[in-house]
């Protein structure tokens, strides 16, 4: 193996963290945040999308166009695995990441309020564990490390309840406050960019802090970027229920082709260019490359996957031919994944569905539709509005097995 | 299961991939037969052996809990090349616990920059893309060992007795009402609680909706009628008139029992007015959850034919020279109080009278609730005796066509006669 084969198969693992140099502005999300957040000081915007879209290489290039404009200061946190978040969490985290930030010149006494307002707390149950006689820390709280990191300590439970020293309008003044010193010391505008929110294992505590709390989320004093899960982009409580944020931004696959099916040159040309960066050793003629986008149904990682799956196979076998069955035999392989992504009868009931009236407009009413974008079973497209339609590997999973699929959906 | 050849094929790709020890990759490899299972691990060990390269192995139960410490704790001096997790094929329980650190620790597991092979059987692959996601999602490659046939898989699901799948379809209109009321008796209790988990509101509002766009449809096909004759009673209007006639002396009560025939000029009327209805209510609950103030379509509609009612009571009254006030008052309650079942209610003899006398011939005149092919088939049906063979002779229609036909009218009916009640929560 060469070194831009090498180069080649590091690049397009799904895994791989691009490099600046690999990414390629993708429409125009980043310059629409940046659209919201200049003439509005508070603003509050969510951006919801599938896995492997593409939304956290877009919010970097967010924060890029922030430091361009040299008014900023962007704040860009990725919230990443936890188990759960809450309000005072999350607070505690961007304040953390705005005073580690040296962009934003915050010094020590500039955050003890938010790091004295946990401590109170903690002080508070140790008065009650020494008139106790026993530990007796309940439920879990935030204790302050050295530094910004956040741990969680859970005890047993006490039977009688912690008095709250203080409450969480104090911690989002102070929030405030901290945000205040920052723009005064810098004169620019702070904007916090939070990352991987969706990725909250508890979404039943996204849910507490996003939209029974969105109140104090509102109350911010600075533009806000959230990631949200993709059930709020369908929610229609969040659309109808009067919430503090003022738009939401889907992070759609390309549309490689319109609703119509009509072919859009422009987003082939996007994705072509994508993989152009991150393949230096590329075996595939131009057809064959569009042939691969095509099967990938505008799913990045999904093309990435099929792209290296192909290189590392003419890797080892320098003399395959390189054709459209080598294409297809690699595309079998993520058709025969679509076998066990469908789990459940339903599942195969709705593929049946859709395959056989082949109308898009169903996917918007379907009460699996949650499940099915989750496991990108349908694909979520935006054009002049939002469309949807199923992966090309479901849909040569049901074309393949039709005649099975169809005698147990439709029994005599 | 897999061909020796295919599956020597299949290894070789996999041992490609543990060659760069380096890059963090997520390998699944899917084997249903534990022989070749431990075989194939053993070989891959051997391989990186030779190749003066480590291997660790380690097993579900000892990744049950801790699992990111146990894998950093070996790889984070750089000394070990792959790692593979196995005996995934234990219980259900343990291989939750497992996927589901895989897919809470995948961005630190990346950090660990070293190959993980994930060993499970294909039953465990359902459960590892269901409980992992965002794990499945970032998969290097997965490795075939062994393939179910696609009749396999599908007999499993469709054999294990639950229920035939059921689609949309066609709603009726009485099917659409109830999921309408029911699902806003549940999400004002839903909004009452003000940590509601955000799918259970979601999925109540959309059933509201999806049960309006189902009357708005059947509006299209001129079933407008039938959408109002159901509201009237969900409403208990002619309950409710009824007990306001109780109320008022004899001599009144004779006077006003003429409204009788007025119920059904509303009724007409108030069919007319139900795609406004259905719009002004879209409206209404839109604003209503932001507020959370949950519309009643029953009550909107109620409103609008009482609001009718007394415009004709007022018109009556004038012309009688009766008091208003006392006619106005009673009219306005809700007609969603607690009482007992009316058994006698002027509104609904009358109703029966007057389809009688019109089947029998003895008037010619049809309630107008009736269209004029309507009342071809029910004079028909009366003449008949109800037989449903008949009735399709008559028509030139096939049994089932009658049979379905007869079944709509039945309802109709009924609706007409005030004998149906939807089971829809009280709301005083």
């Amino acid at each position: 193996m060469n070194a831009d084969q090498r180069k080649t198969l590091a690049q397009l693992l799904p895994n791989a963290l691009p490099e600046s140099a690999l990414i390629v502005p993708r429409g125009n999300l980043p310059e629409q945040l940046l659209a919201e957040i200049e003439p509005a000081d508070t603003v509050k915007l969510l951006v919801a999308g599938q896995k492997g879209m593409g939304k956290t290489t877009e919010l970097r290039r967010l924060v890029d166009l922030l430091l361009a404009e040299e008014r900023f200061v962007p704040v860009f946190l990725q919230f990443g695995s936890q188990e759960t978040i809450t309000e005072a969490g999350l607070l505690y985290a961007m304040a953390g990441a705005l005073y580690g930030d040296e962009r934003a010149k915050l010094g020590a006494d500039d955050i003890a309020p938010i790091q004295h307002w946990f401590e109170d707390e903690e002080v508070s149950t140790v008065l009650e564990e020494g008139s106790e006689g026993k530990a007796g820390l309940g439920g879990n709280l935030y204790v302050l490390e050295a530094g910004t990191r956040i741990t969680r300590k859970r005890g047993k439970r006490v039977q009688r309840k912690r008095a709250v020293v203080k409450n969480k309008r104090d911690l989002l003044k102070h929030f405030n406050d901290l945000i205040t010193k920052a723009r005064k010391k810098t004169k620019k505008r702070v904007v916090f960019i939070v990352d991987d929110i969706d990725k909250v294992q508890n979404d039943s505590s996204i849910e507490s802090t996003f939209i029974h709390a969105a109140h104090l989320i509102g109350e911010i004093d600075c533009p806000c970027v959230f990631t949200v899960p993709i059930t709020y982009a369908t929610s229609n409580y969040v659309r109808m229920g009067g919430l503090p944020y003022n738009e939401l931004y889907r992070m759609p696959a390309v549309a490689l082709f319109g609703e119509d099916g009509t072919r859009n040159e422009g987003e082939f040309q996007f994705m072509r260019a994508v993989f152009e960066r991150r393949m230096p050793f590329n075996p595939l003629s131009a057809p064959l490359l569009d042939r691969v986008l095509e099967y990938s149904g505008g799913v990045l990682v999904d093309a990435m996957r099929l792209l290296r799956n192909i290189s590392k196979a003419v890797i080892l076998e320098p003399t395959l031919q390189i054709n459209e069955a080598l294409v297809d035999r690699e595309f079998q392989k993520m058709v025969d994944d679509y076998r066990y992504v469908f789990d459940k009868r339903e599942l195969w009931e709705k593929l049946h569905l859709y395959c056989e009236t082949n109308d898009k407009s169903v996917f918007m009413t379907d009460n699996l539709m949650l499940e099915l974008l989750h496991k990108v079973v349908i694909i979520e497209y935006r054009e002049a509005k939002m469309w949807f339609d199923l992966h090309p590997a479901a849909r040569r999973c049901y074309e393949q097995n039709a005649a099975a699929i169809r005698r147990l959906v439709e029994p005599k | 299961m897999n061909s020796s050849l295919n599956a020597d094929r299949t290894l070789g790709d996999l041992l490609f991939e543990l060659e760069d020890a380096t890059e963090p990759k997520f390998l699944i490899a899917v084997s249903d037969d534990p022989i070749q299972t431990e075989d194939l691990q053993n070989r891959i060990v051997r391989s990186q052996q030779a190749q003066s390269k480590r291997v660790v192995n380690f097993t579900a139960s000892t990744l049950q809990s801790n699992l990111l410490n146990h894998l950093h704790r070996v790889s984070q001096f750089g000394t070990v090349h792959a790692i593979q997790i196995t005996d995934l094929s234990a219980e259900p329980q343990r291989l939750k616990q497992v996927f589901a650190q895989l897919n809470f620790h995948r961005d630190a597991l990346s950090r660990l920059k070293v190959p993980l092979v994930i060993w499970v059987s294909t039953s465990a692959l359902q459960a590892l893309i269901n409980v992992a996601p965002d794990f499945w999602s970032r998969r290097g490659a997965v490795y075939y060992f062994t393939t179910t046939p696609i009749e396999q898989l599908l007999l499993k699901m469709f054999s294990s007795g639950s229920h035939p799948g059921s689609t949309d379809g066609d709603r009726t209109v009485s099917q659409a009402l109830e999921s309408i009321l029911s699902s806003e008796a549940k999400l004002r209790e839903c909004l009452k609680n003000h940590k509601f988990r955000l799918r259970e509101a979601d999925q109540l509002i959309s059933r509201i909706k999806n049960g309006i766009d189902c009357l708005v449809a059947a509006c299209k096909r001129h079933k407008e009628i039938e959408i109002a004759l159901w509201l009237w009673n969900i409403s208990n209007l002619d309950r409710n008139l009824q007990r306001w006639l109780d109320t008022l002396e004899p001599e009144s009560k004779n006077f006003y029992e003429s409204l009788y025939a007025d119920r059904n000029e509303v009724l007409v009327d108030m069919a007319t007015h139900v795609p406004r209805l259905l719009a002004s209510y879209s409206e209404e609950f839109d604003r209503g959850i932001q507020s959370n103030e949950i519309v009643s379509l029953a009550s909107l509609f109620t409103e609008a034919a009482i609001g009718k009612l007394n415009e004709m009571a007022r018109d009556l009254s004038a012309a009688a020279h009766l008091d208003l006030e006392e006619v106005a008052g009673v009219l306005g309650e809700s007609p969603y109080e607690d009482s007992e079942d009316l058994t006698t209610s002027i509104f609904r003899e009358a109703a029966a009278d007057e389809l009688e006398h019109w089947l029998t011939g003895d008037t010619k005149r049809r309630p107008k609730i009736f269209t004029p092919s309507e009342g071809e088939v029910l004079r028909a049906l009366y003449a008949a005796d109800g037989n449903i063979q008949a009735l399709a002779r008559k028509f030139h229609l096939t049994n089932s066509q009658a049979a379905n036909i007869s079944s709509r009218l039945e309802e109709k009916v009924r609706l007409f006669l005030g004998a149906v009640v939807l089971p829809v929560p009280k709301l005083r």
